[in-house]
């Protein structure tokens, strides 16, 4: 079996991005920080939704054909998908480089063999744990919190996997593949995932000082600075635009 | 004991299990297990109506291009406003362009506070009315670290507590300690993720969260449900109104309050009464007529309605009420609140006799750890 690693759908623009940065610990990095943290909020809700920890009164009922880890992925996914089509990004994300292809879809970068004892991660084909290959799966991502988040997640379903091999060898294979413990393993990883990107974006705000918001203009780019007359507009359109919604009496 | 299969009922709830004398015949067996999973669907159906998780869409609806227009032309979007929507009209264009407007103040107020520009008051109150989540929260948080405060930001700063939205419910509950009268309230939240107080205080989060159902208060007239207390596995409603006046509301429709002592001995007075009716019947007792004196008696044992409060702060004697057969709600003074709580909880899952299913069960919460 084949875990699909945390939805990468937004990651695709990472990879896209001409001059990201590795370490991603800089101001103009919170955006499309908050921005994955944002997903994983919403994926560990799907994933929570039919999680075996999930009291009954308040676990959704899952469709007659999911019965296993593949159709309860491709459950999981079919939402997160859904929710992508009306979620508005705080960040507008860089277009591709030149040449490039847009991002679309899932990407499958990472991946648990859930399912059988040595529950290893893999890089593609590869182990993760083999010489270099942590290396490039993290320089591939450009980001360095994103890529720790990321194999965090793995790491949960590493753990779970494990533990269900030790606890019942004969038992594990099915188990682990009971669609309400798929969805709790990916409702755990999904979460470990946010917690790691949070820790990431405070160490930010603690260490540089920045406040943020979502527009462009916080990237703190000097060019973007504006002249006198734009700064009086901006005055200006706050005034009216304060007292259009909330009139004087 | 008139009827020995009593006994194993009884003993079944006692060891999860009474061997193959209580078991269906094969010929009985499919059609006790459809019926006991109608009625397991019928039950979970109702329950999952009192706590219907998210729905569908929980970040704002805006109309397709209304963030072009506002970046194409900014006071042109004013300009309309003030042209079609004077004195507030209501009509739904008009919603769209306040929103529009909501969306040039905060590119405004964003572009100043990024050089440094001092932000009027008078601006920040307006941010912090506003609609759009990421505006409000905003404008709540320059509110909420200026010197002084006027009694009309503490008015809202403390009504964004019990916003739905979390961006400004949050700012509050990140910065919002200093402000008068909220630390007491502040020791109703709750951390867990996705929950007030939860992730970075930053005003990007364009999500809600959803209404709950009104019936998990029981009903009560002009409940006011209470986000900021609210988890996934609670749902908080207070009432200005005194204790004993809610009290007397459930107890008009049929619903006692009771101590937790009261409800144990409640469950007990029912186990009696069934266990009665079985010992007294002078017919002979089907499987399936065990089979929902088994269900019934599991369900009475099933959850303890007071395990969330036992270390809860800042309540009187807790009450305990039966909003329906299968859900209770605990009622009392908040002294934190000031107000009359009613605060519901999820049932727990009834234990199963299912050995198989007692496997599996044991199993994930080893290996998942819950």
């Amino acid at each position: 079996m084949t875990r699909l690693v945390c939805a990468l759908w937004l990651l695709s623009f990472l990879l896209a991005a001409p001059h990201a940065r590795a370490d991603c610990d800089q101001c103009q990095d919170l955006c499309q920080l908050m921005d994955v943290y944002l997903e994983r909020d919403m994926g560990a809700f799907i994933w929570q939704q039919y999680a075996a920890s999930t009291p009954p009164p308040l676990r959704s009922l899952l469709p007659a054909n999911v019965t296993e880890t593949q159709s309860m992925e491709a459950q999981g996914l079919k939402e997160f998908n859904a929710w992508t089509t009306i979620r508005r990004l705080p960040c507008v994300p860089p277009p591709p480089p030149p040449g490039a292809a847009a991002p679309s879809g899932a990407t499958t970068i990472l991946s648990t063999n859930g399912l059988h004892p040595s529950c290893t991660i893999y890089y593609g084909t590869e182990p993760i744990d083999f010489p270099g290959v942590r290396d490039r799966f993290e320089r591939s991502m450009h980001c360095k919190a994103v890529s720790d988040a990321t194999i965090a997640h793995e790491e949960v379903h590493r753990d779970h996997c494990l533990k269900g091999f030790a606890t019942n060898p004969a038992l594990a294979p099915i188990e682990l593949d009971r669609p309400e413990n798929v969805a709790e393993s990916e409702y755990q990883a999904w979460t470990q995932e946010q917690r790691v990107l949070e820790a990431a974006i405070r160490d930010i705000l603690a260490k540089k000082g920045c406040g943020w918001d979502p527009t462009p203009r916080q990237r703190k780019d000097p060019s973007s600075l504006p002249s006198v007359t734009q700064m009086k507009d901006m005055q200006r359109r706050a005034w009216e635009a304060a007292t259009e919604l909330y009139p004087i009496p | 004991m008139r009827n020995p299969r009593l006994i194993c009922v009884l003993l079944m709830l006692v060891a999860s299990g009474c061997g193959s004398g209580s078991e269906p015949t094969s010929e009985e067996a499919p059609a006790l297990e459809a019926t006991a999973q109608d009625a397991r669907a019928s039950q979970r159906a109702a329950d999952a109506g009192l706590w219907a998780p998210y729905a569908a869409g929980r970040e704002q609806a805006l109309p397709p291009g209304i963030l072009d227009s506002v970046r194409a032309d900014p006071d042109a979007v004013l300009a309309r406003h003030r042209q079609e929507c004077a004195k507030g009209a209501a009509s739904p264009s008009c919603q769209t362009l306040r929103v529009a407007v909501e969306y040039v103040l905060l590119d405004a107020l964003v572009g100043l506070r990024d050089i440094g520009e001092p932000l009027e008051r008078r601006w920040l109150q307006a941010a912090a009315r506003a609609q759009t989540p990421q505006l409000a929260c905003f404008g709540l948080r320059g509110l909420l670290v200026a010197e002084e405060r006027s009694g009309e930001d503490e008015a809202l700063i403390a009504a964004a507590l019990d916003s739905l939205w979390r961006a400004p419910r949050n700012v509050v509950l990140a910065y919002g300690a200093s402000a008068p009268g909220m630390s007491e309230m502040l020791g109703r939240t709750s951390r867990e993720r996705g929950q007030p107080g939860s992730g970075p205080e930053l005003c990007i989060d364009g999500s809600r969260d959803p209404q709950p159902n009104p019936g998990l208060s029981g009903r009560y007239p002009g409940a006011h449900y209470r986000p900021f207390a609210s988890t996934s596995t609670r749902r908080w409603f207070t009432t200005p109104d005194p204790l004993e006046k809610v009290l007397a509301f459930f107890a008009h429709q049929g619903k006692p309050a009771l101590t937790a002592d009261g409800l144990k001995a409640a469950q007990i007075a029912k186990v009696t009464e069934l266990t009665s009716q079985l010992t007294m019947s002078s017919e002979p007792i089907s499987d399936a007529k065990m089979a929902k004196y088994t269900r019934e008696l599991m369900d009475i044992q099933g959850t303890d309605w007071s395990a969330p409060f036992s270390r809860l702060e800042g309540t009187g004697e807790i009450r305990y009420v039966m909003i329906t057969p299968k859900q209770a709600v605990a009622v009392f003074w908040d002294d934190m609140l000031h107000a009359t709580s009613i605060v519901a909880t999820p049932p727990t899952s009834p234990t199963t006799l299912d050995i198989e299913q007692q496997k599996r069960d044991l199993f994930a919460r080893a290996v998942y750890g819950f």
